[in-house]
């Protein structure tokens, strides 16, 4: 499904360089919920944000689906984030203009797919957020936010959902639905994840874990 | 939902800041469009007052130099007189192919009704070779004494006899409306008539004209195409005493002095104004899209593709600059309408509106200038922010 082969990416600061992500290496499986863990600043978000075509590596290659992603044209690129994947953030980011609907169908704005008002209404309320719909992210709190976020990661039926530390600021309860969620997901629709988190009960509900330090990949 | 509503949704949330930029190009519009009309309506008033002139020299007696030429061009009727004698002279003046009295009486007595302000105006047939061509419209004949043509503001209808100073005229026709004041107030007659009414005026009227039997108002004159107005006019005036010559460049000068004046203050305040504005939301724009930054990262990482982010942008600018334009338009007009009369006073000149289809251009233009300039000033930005990278942008936005 993703297949990563000697990942570089290089942040010039100055006239220092410095490898966030270096020589990576690895293979996530169709099905497969993967989490990553390490210290902050040891290269996760930039691993995730490579694995998505979000940033361009320095050297190596994201093979997604038999798709080398930065062999394609930007078009083709943005489709393909459109369609096939689909990004929880460790921070807020919801359109502050858009009510909490209207931020979950905003992935539906890009594609060809049909989906309306009735599909992200029940994703709502699958992360509890039914009676929310009409709010406005400031008039939500940082954990409903987020919930959000993760119900508008779900509205493209996207093979993979890459996300960064996805329970970050929900408290025992909602963390447990979410990794609940996730699992549900992964077994009915055979969604792919690839979870960052410091969270060891997170960590412990996927298939396999990868510890970064320095920007390297060890398998825990 | 469509992507339209993420411009307006953006455009609503910074309300403040949007209708500031609406301000600034409705200005810009505002001024583009009345000062075109303006400066459109004064020049066509020019041309007309010298079509009107239809004469190389307009001869006038000495001290009538500006009446005769706010008569000309502003149209407000007034009279002045200078003997006959002067016709002959300058008949025998170097250069002067044609030359052809008018007469001008001004009345305030209407028999029948309350109307005032008629200029009289007596021409003669035979020698006539400016106001015939265009009275011939009106009656396809010479006309005969006690007939007169009338201009279109006097509400008379044709076959009716007025009475004047004792002296009947019957309407014969009337003028399509010139927008000078004086040829729509004026009755036209023949000389013969202008005399006859001179003389029953003192046996026959409540006022008398006290002009004398061998007056005339004025000598209009056809040059030789051999000698300039300019040379010709020194010699009238040099061998007629008591007399100046107006060339059009005389009638039309001095409110084209003013005009360009008016041109070039339009000109130069919309230009300054149109690039600030340029500048304006190009700044403003910048600054949105810096803050947006993270935004437009995060829709660039649901799929959005670079010509998704560039058209969001644009459309906001166009939304604006429509907005701005139609506001402009709306002030413009109600400018145009309000300052008509404070113009008229200013350049002495008829209101004259310009036909709808310059108008309608140059509201068109206007607006397409509003349009241009909004759309030019957003492009960079619109471009710059469609090229970033989508986690660069998202993190840059933190
Ligand atoms: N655009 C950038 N320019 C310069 N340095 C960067 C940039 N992005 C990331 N870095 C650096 O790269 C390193 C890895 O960053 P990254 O965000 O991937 O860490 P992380 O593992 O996600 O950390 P955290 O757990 O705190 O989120 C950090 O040291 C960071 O300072
Ligand atoms: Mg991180």
């Amino acid at each position: 499904m993703i297949k990563i082969t000697s990942l570089t990416k290089i942040y010039r600061v100055g006239k220092e360089m410095f490898k966030a992500v270096d020589n990576v290496s690895l293979n996530i499986g169709a099905g497969e919920i993967v989490s990553i863990v390490g210290h902050s600043g040891s290269g996760k978000t930039t691993l995730l944000s490579l694995m998505g075509g979000l940033t361009a590596p320095d050297s190596g290659s994201v093979v997604v689906d038999g798709v080398n992603l930065w062999s394609i044209d930007d078009d083709q690129l943005a489709e393909l984030r459109n369609s096939k994947m689909n990004f929880i953030y460790q921070f807020a980011s919801l359109l502050p203009t858009l009510t909490a609907l209207e931020n979950v169908l905003l992935p539906t704005m890009f594609s060809r797919r049909k989906k309306d008002k009735k599909d992200a209404a029940r994703l709502l309320d699958v992360v509890g957020l039914a009676d929310k719909a009409s709010a406005y992210p400031a008039e939500l709190s940082g954990g409903q936010q987020r919930r959000v976020a993760i119900a508008r990661a779900f509205i493209n039926d996207p093979g993979i959902i890459l996300a960064d530390e996805p329970t970050g600021d929900l408290d025992e309860d909602t963390e447990a639905e979410i990794i609940g969620l996730f699992r549900h997901m992964n077994r009915e629709q055979g969604i792919t994840f690839v979870i960052v988190t410091h969270n060891t009960a997170l960590a412990a509900a996927t298939t396999r874990t990868y510890r970064m330090t320095g920007g390297r990949i060890v398998v825990a | 939902m469509h992507p339209l509503s993420l411009s307006t949704k953006n455009l609503t949330r910074k309300g403040f800041r949007s209708a500031a930029l609406v301000f600034a190009l409705a200005l810009v519009v505002c001024l583009l469009f009345a000062g075109a009309i303006a400066v459109k309506s004064v020049s066509t008033s020019i041309t007309l007052g010298a079509q009107r002139l239809g004469a190389d020299l307009m001869i006038v007696p000495e001290g009538y130099e500006d009446t005769a030429r706010t008569t000309l061009i502003a149209g407000k009727p007034s009279v002045f007189y200078m003997p006959e004698s002067v016709l002959d002279r300058v008949r025998k003046v170097k250069g002067v192919r044609r030359a052809t009295p008018q007469l001008f009486i001004q009345s305030t007595d209407f028999e029948c009704c309350t109307y005032v302000d008629v200029l009289l105006i007596a021409f003669d047939q035979q020698t006539d070779f400016t106001i015939g061509s265009w009275l011939k419209e009106a009656i396809d004949r010479p006309l005969a004494d006690n007939e007169t043509i009338i201009g279109r503001s006097i509400p008379v209808s044709t076959g009716t006899t007025m009475k004047y100073f004792g002296t009947p005229l019957t309407v014969v026709g009337d003028l399509a409306t010139t927008g000078l004041e004086y040829i729509d107030h004026a009755a036209f007659m023949t000389m013969a008539t202008a005399r006859q009414m001179i003389r029953n005026s003192r046996v026959d009227a409540e006022q008398t004209l006290d002009i004398g039997e061998d007056m005339i108002s004025t000598v209009l004159v056809q040059l030789d195409p051999a000698i300039t107005p300019e040379r010709a006019k020194v010699f009238v005036e040099y061998e007629i005493e008591g007399v100046k010559a107006l060339t059009s460049q005389d009638v039309i000068g001095s409110v084209k002095r003013q005009l360009q004046v008016l041109i070039r203050t339009i000109g130069g305040i919309g230009l300054s104004l149109w690039l600030i504005t340029i500048l304006l939301i190009g700044i403003v724009f910048s600054m949105a899209v810096n803050e947006r930054k993270r935004e437009i990262g995060l829709l660039r990482a649901m799929g959005a593709k670079r010509k998704n982010i560039f058209g969001m942008i644009t459309i906001e600018a166009v939304l604006l600059s429509l907005a701005g334009g139609v506001l402009g338009l709306v002030a413009g007009g109600f400018l145009l309408i309000v300052c008509r009369e404070p113009m008229r006073n200013a350049f002495k000149l008829p209101s004259l509106w310009p036909e709808p289809m310059f108008i309608f251009l140059a509201a068109l233009f206007a607006v397409g200038a509003a349009l241009v300039s909004g759309v030019v000033a957003a492009a960079w930005p619109a471009y710059k922010s469609s090229r970033m990278e989508p986690y660069q942008a998202i993190r840059k936005g933190e």
